[in-house]
Order: structure tokens, then C-alpha cells, then sequence
């Protein structure tokens, strides 16, 4: 009888732990079963390395494996479970949000729907189910804490993302704790735990982890817009792209001879997430939001021009109804400025002066998440807007009871003011007023479609008031 | 040789009865004894040994014992009191069940089939 050398042993020993057996005493078993089997074809006559790689094509690496996840599946209810309800759950989910985001692109009915539906399955049946049987087949309870972090952190992130693309309130503060969670509790754990125990290079797997860190801080301080988050972004990235990966390739991947599938996987992740990245410390949305904030300066400036123009044309008229006009268009004036400032006062939390104070300064930060759903009477009791489209009707009558002729009579108010129900998209919804122009919308041009309404105010106001000086017959 | 689907089911039965014949035995050793039994007729693999002990081993059926043989740790698998138990019983249905099987292959014995 041959008998295998300590060498020979620790070889297979090494291909065993290799293939990511660690469940119970499984390996043992394994190392010893193969160990005889590579025996007994030495008996035969052949060399150490001939029998092993008869014995090896009987199994494979692969099918070492899938010995684990039969015992698994045989002796673990809960894995069964769990890997059985995650492949189809995870398949539905993927298709609903598949779905979902093609419904959403061709506003389609539905589109919501799905997106949450999907969200919501991915999130609480696909996630910790997938993790579940990660951590079983790692078999390692030292990393329990790793898994419930990573639980923990991910599920906050997702559903954060969910709220961000379905405008629920709060969205923001979930990211910001599941990127936080991940950021700030789970990798540094990570470095702890880990750096003792893996086969990588420790040095370069700190590096990488701590690149990360910088991007994940760079990534959470940019959604809370506090300053410094483009450089930590930058720095992250780089440092991963061009420090963690040659270094990583060099030292680990190109040892193997074959590529692996998760090093691609991996490399096409990471570029996604570095494009991300860099796109978010460009900045561009935030410029192009800056704009709204020109056009509205000088709306108000042309408003308060016509302000003191009107003033001047109404000392000589002293007509009711004139006075009325003036009096209408003064007080929708105003009762807009006191919709800013709630706009204002929404974004910063601030009272009523502050607020005041930020608007006249313009030194507010527009952004893309400031959305003034608040504003539309559906979300809220005290919208503003109602009693805003009364006094502009009012004001649409009076300033029909000045003219005569029929073409100033309507033209002016239709093209100005008009709160009829609009039409909208390809498919001719109809929605309301306060839909059309404060419903998904961002805070700048909501601001600015106020500013603008002020102007056109003063504007009608300057029209009829001149109409009627030059024209003095109709007064 | 024996297709692998029909051993499946009795494979649990066939390593309970192993082990009640003798004291204690190692993965390798059980592969190897149903080769020999068989006349090479039923190939056990480690696919489908591995599950079937460690399930064992769970249910308290059998006992594990390593030692170190041949410079390396070797896995003795070792049937318990309940183990035996459940043994006997595993062993009395797979011979209830062969018997039924054989009763429906030949269905004649008695009878002949109506032809006509």
C-alpha cells in the first residue's frame, strides 16, 4: 500500500480549503477521502501527480462545492428556504424593477408600483436572504456582526433610494444612515476582523478598504451638501483606481493563472461606481440650478420698476375700480412674496425672519432634491394655493371691468394668468392648475414661476393703469 | 451499474445498515465496502455520501471520532443508541419496500392477465 507524504497531503489539503469548504468537519472528511482515493490509484503504479489529477477529474473544484451546499440544503431548513424563495423572489423582483423603470420612462401608467414592489422584495426578502446563505456557507460565526451591519447598512441604502425615486419625505436621512452604517461601522470592522485572517496582502487590502471609506464619506457628504464632499470623492476614487487596482491585479490576480469571474465582476462594479463618482463632484446639476436664480433676480427687479411706474400713473386716477385693481394686484403681491418665503423657510427649517433674511440675501443652495410638493392642496390642508388662484380670478374680473373691447378684455388675463386645468404629455392628461406648475417641481423654478407671476401682476396692472391715463374717455 | 436515482432514495438505509455491522467506519471505508458488497454494481460518490452522514451526524444517529491516520485527521462516523434504533427500522422498511417492488414487477404470481 502507498502512503501519501506530509507534502502530498498539505497539496490537497490547501485544494480543499482552496474551494471554500469550511462547513462542520467536512473538510477533513474531503482531504482524507480524496487522500485515499489518490492512493489507491498510486497502488496502480502511476505517479503522485497523474493519480491526483485522475481522482481530481472524478469531482472537480467546483463539484467539492456543491458537496457543501447538498449538505447544506439537506441538514439546514432555513438555508433551503432562504436559497429556494431567493432565486425566484429575486427574479420577480429584478423584472418588476425592470418593468418599473421602462413604465417609467414612456410615463406609463404602473410605473410606481412596480418600482416599490420590486424595491420593497429586493430589499426585504432578496438581500437578507442572499446574505443568510453567504454566511452559511462561510460557516464562520466570528463574522455574525459583519452580516448584520452589512444587513443593516444595505437596507437602509436601498430603501433610501426607493423614497428618492418615489419623493417620499426622509429619503436623504436613510441613505445618509445606511451609507453612514456601511462607511463608518462596517468597514472599518471589516479591517479589523479581516486583515488577521485573509490570504491577501494586508497592506493592500487595508489600502483598498480605506479608499473606500474616503469615497463612501465623499458620497454621504455630498447628499448632505456639506462642504469638501468633490474633494473626498476625488481622492477616494482615485486612490482606488489608480493605487488599489494595479497594485491588487499584480500582487493577487496575476498569481492565478486563470481569470477569475468575480475579478471581472468586480472591476465592472467599480468603474460604475467611480463614474458615479466623479459625475456627482462635477457638480453639473447644481449650475444649471444656479441659473433660475438670475432669471429670478431680474424679475424682480423689472416688477419693482413697474411697481413705482404704476404708482406714478395712479395718483391721477381715482376711479373704484382702478383702485380696486391696484389694491388686488398689491395684495397678490405680497400674499406670493409670503409663498417664497414658506418655500424658503421648508428648506431651512428657519422662522419666518430668517427666512426672509436668506431669500433677500440669494445665498440660498438650490439643489436637486428640494422638491415643493408641499405646497399642492393634496399633501397639505394649509396649501396656499387655493386662496392664490381665488385672488388671481378676482383680479382677472377687475381687470375686465376696465376694458371695453373684447381683445384687451381676455387676452392680457388668459396669456397672464389663466387658471384653467392644463394639458399635459403626449397622452393629453388633464391637471389641475396647482399640478401643472408645482407638482415634481424643484424648488428654484418653482421660485422663479412665482417671481414670475409677481412681474406679470405688476405688468396687467401697468397696462390697464396706462390704458386708462392715455385714454381718459373710459375711466 | 446501478443508476443513481434508484440508490438515492435507499442510500440513508444502506449506510445505517453498514454501520450497524461494524463498530465504526470512515467515509472512504463505506464507498469502498458498497463497491466490494455490490460487486461494483452501486458507486457511491462523495456528492452523495457527505450530505447523507453530516445529516446523520445532525439528527444524533451517529457520533463522529477523529484520529490521525496516516499523517493526517481521519473522520470515524459511529452509529448511537438511537441510532441503532432507527437503524433496524430504516433496514425493515427498505425490505418492505423491496418486497412491494417485487410484487408489482411480477403481478402474475396466482393470477394470469386476461387476454382475450
Amino acid at each position: 500500500m502507498y502512503e501519501l507524504n506530509n507534502k502530498q497531503i498539505a497539496l490537497v489539503t490547501a485544494d480543499v480549503e482552496n474551494a471554500g469548504i469550511n462547513f462542520s468537519h467536512l473538510s477533513t472528511d474531503l482531504i482524507d477521502h480524496v487522500c485515499c482515493d489518490i492512493e489507491l490509484q498510486m497502488n496502480h503504479g502511476i505517479s503522485f501527480n497523474d493519480a491526483y489529477s485522475i481522482v481530481k477529474q472524478e469531482f472537480g473544484i467546483k463539484g467539492l462545492r456543491q458537496i457543501q451546499q447538498d449538505t447544506l440544503m439537506l441538514i439546514d431548513k432555513n438555508y433551503r428556504i432562504m436559497k429556494k424563495s431567493m432565486k425566484t423572489i429575486g427574479m420577480l423582483a429584478m423584472a418588476l424593477m425592470a418593468f418599473g423603470a421602462l413604465f417609467k420612462i414612456g410615463h406609463w401608467p404602473g410605473a410606481s408600483i412596480m418600482l416599490t414592489v420590486g424595491f420593497f422584495f429586493t430589499t426585504i426578502v432578496f438581500f437578507p436572504a442572499f446574505l443568510y446563505i453567504v454566511y452559511k456557507e462561510g460557516n464562520n460565526k466570528k463574522n455574525a456582526p459583519l452580516f448584520i451591519l452589512g444587513l443593516l447598512g444595505g437596507v437602509l441604502f436601498m430603501i433610501g433610494v426607493l423614497f428618492k425615486i418615489q419623493h417620499f419625505p426622509g429619503a436623504s436621512i436613510l441613505i445618509f444612515s445606511g451609507l453612514g452604517t456601511i462607511d463608518f461601522l462596517l468597514l472599518p470592522l471589516i479591517i479589523i476582523l479581516k486583515t488577521k485572517t485573509s490570504t491577501i496582502n494586508k497592506t493592500v487590502f487595508t489600502l483598498g478598504l480605506l479608499s473606500l471609506m474616503v469615497f463612501l464619506t465623499g458620497l454621504s457628504f455630498k447628499i448632505q451638501h456639506w462642504p469638501g464632499a468633490s474633494m473626498l470623492l476625488t481622492v477616494g476614487s482615485i486612490t482606488l483606481v489608480l493605487l488599489f487596482v494595479p497594485i491588487f491585479y499584480s500582487l493577487e490576480v496575476a498569481k492565478s493563472k486563470k481569470l477569475r469571474v468575480d475579478f471581472i465582476f468586480g472591476i465592472i462594479a467599480l468603474s460604475y461606481f467611480i463614474v458615479l463618482g466623479f459625475l456627482l463632484s462635477l457638480n453639473v446639476s447644481q449650475n444649471v440650478l444656479i441659473d433660475f436664480k438670475y432669471q429670478e433676480s431680474s424679475f424682480k427687479k423689472t416688477a419693482a420698476f413697474l411697481s413705482d411706474k404704476n404708482i406714478e400713473l395712479g395718483t391721477n386716477l381715482t376711479a373704484d375700480h382702478v383702485i380696486q385693481l391696484s389694491n388686488q394686484a398689491d395684495l397678490i403681491y405680497d400674499y406670493i412674496e409670503s409663498i417664497k418665503i414658506m418655500i424658503v423657510q421648508e428648506q431651512y427649517n428657519c422662522t419666518k425672519e430668517e427666512a426672509v433674511q436668506i431669500y433677500n440675501s440669494g445665498k440660498m443652495i438650490r439643489t436637486k432634491e428640494n422638491f415643493v410638493q408641499f405646497l399642492l392642496p393634496e399633501n397639505n390642508p394649509h396649501s396656499p394655493l387655493p386662496k392664490l388662484k381665488a385672488e388671481l380670478e378676482v383680479f382677472n374680473r377687475l381687470y375686465q371691468n376696465i376694458f371695453t373691447d373684447s381683445i384687451n378684455q381676455t387676452t392680457m388675463p388668459n396669456i397672464l394668468f389663466s387658471t384653467d386645468n392644463r394639458v399635459v404629455g403626449y397622452e393629453n392628461h388633464i391637471v389641475s392648475w396647482e399640478s401643472y406648475h408645482f407638482k415634481d417641481a424643484l424648488q428654484s423654478p418653482a421660485l422663479n414661476t412665482l417671481s414670475l407671476w409677481q412681474y406679470n401682476v405688476r405688468l396687467a396692472e401697468n397696462k390697464a393703469l396706462s390704458t386708462l391715463v392715455l385714454n381718459p374717455k373710459n375711466n | 451499474m446501478i443508476p443513481k436515482e434508484l440508490v438515492k432514495g435507499s442510500l440513508k438505509s444502506i449506510v445505517l445498515k453498514l454501520l450497524a455491522e461494524n463498530n465504526r467506519m470512515y467515509g472512504y471505508e463505506i464507498t469502498q465496502k458498497v463497491d466490494e458488497l455490490s460487486s461494483g454494481k452501486i458507486k457511491l460518490s462523495y456528492g452523495a455520501l457527505y450530505p447523507v452522514l453530516h445529516k446523520l451526524e445532525k439528527e444524533g444517529a451517529v457520533v463522529t471520532e477523529a484520529e490521525v491516520v496516516k499523517n493526517r485527521n481521519r473522520i470515524y462516523y459511529k452509529l448511537t443508541e438511537s441510532g441503532t434504533a432507527s437503524a433496524k427500522e430504516r433496514i425493515k422498511e427498505l425490505e418492505e419496500f423491496m418486497q412491494t417492488v417485487k410484487i408489482l414487477l411480477n403481478p402474475q404470481l396466482g393470477f394470469e392477465p386476461c387476454m382475450s
